[in-house]
């Protein structure tokens, strides 16, 4: 096989591996500040997933969480009453949705912060404020390239 | 001394019987005092010095009093904390309200995009990305705000329950403006200068146009 069939190859294969991330996988976005919902969703948006339901507490998207089948839940710590650590501890602790991919994207950036979210299960850790490619970098870590 | 000792524990107790079991700073005041008045007649050399260090706490008293009440802790925390995180919540409201704008306008560009050739759509749709992007710092305010708010609410507590202790129930009464009696040229520009107003004490335009009207 020469060189350039080698590279059409694997050309293919990374275009089929792109493929192998369902876009219409549904997302769960959860922030008490309406702003940040929509900045979520937007981005999301142009990323190409546009199946995306939203809640504002810990509490709302766990009862969300148990009435339908989500592929992903992004949320933010820093809500009342139920925070994203108290929402990422009881997604794992339940036997329907603890394989859930969960990504923290949040404001808090102190190292026990991180540790404590790792520790619970976290896949991902992104720091607010956050741009674009940086959502897609660590979309790609947990769902892989799209 | 031993009479003495007894009768500054007996006041102590009989005034928590009388005070619920808390005593302000008046109250102690009040014990020093009479501790003080009650000590006549032949005194030993101990006796002077407990005097000495009772006058001394007296004074003490008194002074961190008047330092207290200088400070208007009744004032700050029923009407200047409040009023500051009335402020500080508008800040986030008004915050708010532009980040939305701008996603608006975003929104826009991106649907304008749709309608534009590739190259076009692709710088439209990039600064509609950037300008998404941007408007995380309504969050992050809103947070760092939310922080400080909380702060001054545990403050307000504090100089209250200070308040309380010392007696200060020193409060600026609100006055009702009354526009036609003011001197306007003997007013100071601090007075003028009071910034943007809250949303719901504010003006609109059409009560302005009628104010200006009216004059």
């Amino acid at each position: 096989m020469g060189i350039n069939q080698t590279k059409i190859l694997l050309n293919s294969y990374k275009e089929w591996e792109k493929m192998a991330v369902d876009m219409s996988l549904s997302i769960l976005i959860v922030d008490d500040y309406k702003t940040m919902l929509r900045i979520i969703r937007n981005l999301l948006k142009q990323l190409g997933f546009h199946n995306v339901d939203e809640a504002t507490d810990g509490a709302e998207a766990l009862n969300k969480l148990r009435g339908k089948n989500y592929d992903l839940v992004i949320s933010d710590w820093n809500m009342e009453p139920m925070t994203g650590y108290e929402l990422l501890k009881e997604v794992r602790s339940d036997d329907m949705l603890k394989s859930l991919p969960f990504i923290m994207v949040t404001a808090e950036s102190k190292t026990d912060n991180v540790i404590a979210a790792k520790k619970a299960g976290v896949n991902n850790y992104i720091v607010k404020p956050f741009n674009a490619a940086t959502l897609k970098s660590k979309l790609t870590s947990v769902l892989g390239e799209f | 001394m031993q009479n003495n000792t007894a009768t500054v524990n007996d006041r102590i107790e009989n005034v928590k019987e009388n005070f619920d079991n808390k005593i302000s700073i008046d109250e102690v005041t009040q014990v020093v005092s009479e501790v003080m008045g009650s000590i006549r007649g032949d005194v030993t050399v101990d006796s002077l010095h407990l005097k000495d260090e009772l006058k001394e706490l007296l004074s003490y008293i008194d002074q961190a009093k008047t330092e207290i009440a200088a400070l208007r802790p009744k004032e700050y925390g029923t009407n200047r904390i409040p009023e500051a995180s009335n402020e500080l919540d508008a800040i986030v409201s008004g915050t708010e309200a532009a980040a939305e704008k701008i996603m608006d306008a975003a929104d826009e560009l991106g649907t304008l995009a749709e309608k534009c050739d590739d190259e076009t759509n692709n710088r439209l749709v990039e600064i509609s990305t950037n300008l998404f992007e941007a408007s995380c710092f309504q969050d992050i305010t809103g947070q760092r705000v939310t922080k400080v708010v909380r702060t001054l609410s545990h403050l307000e507590d504090r100089l209250s329950a200070l308040a309380d202790a010392i007696g200060d129930d020193d409060v600026d009464e609100k006055i009702e403006d009354d526009d036609r009696e003011k001197d306007y040229d003997a007013m100071s520009n601090e007075e003028f200068l009071n910034g943007p107003q809250l949303e719901e004490e504010a003006q609109d335009q059409a009560a302005i146009d009628a104010l200006f009207d009216d004059f």
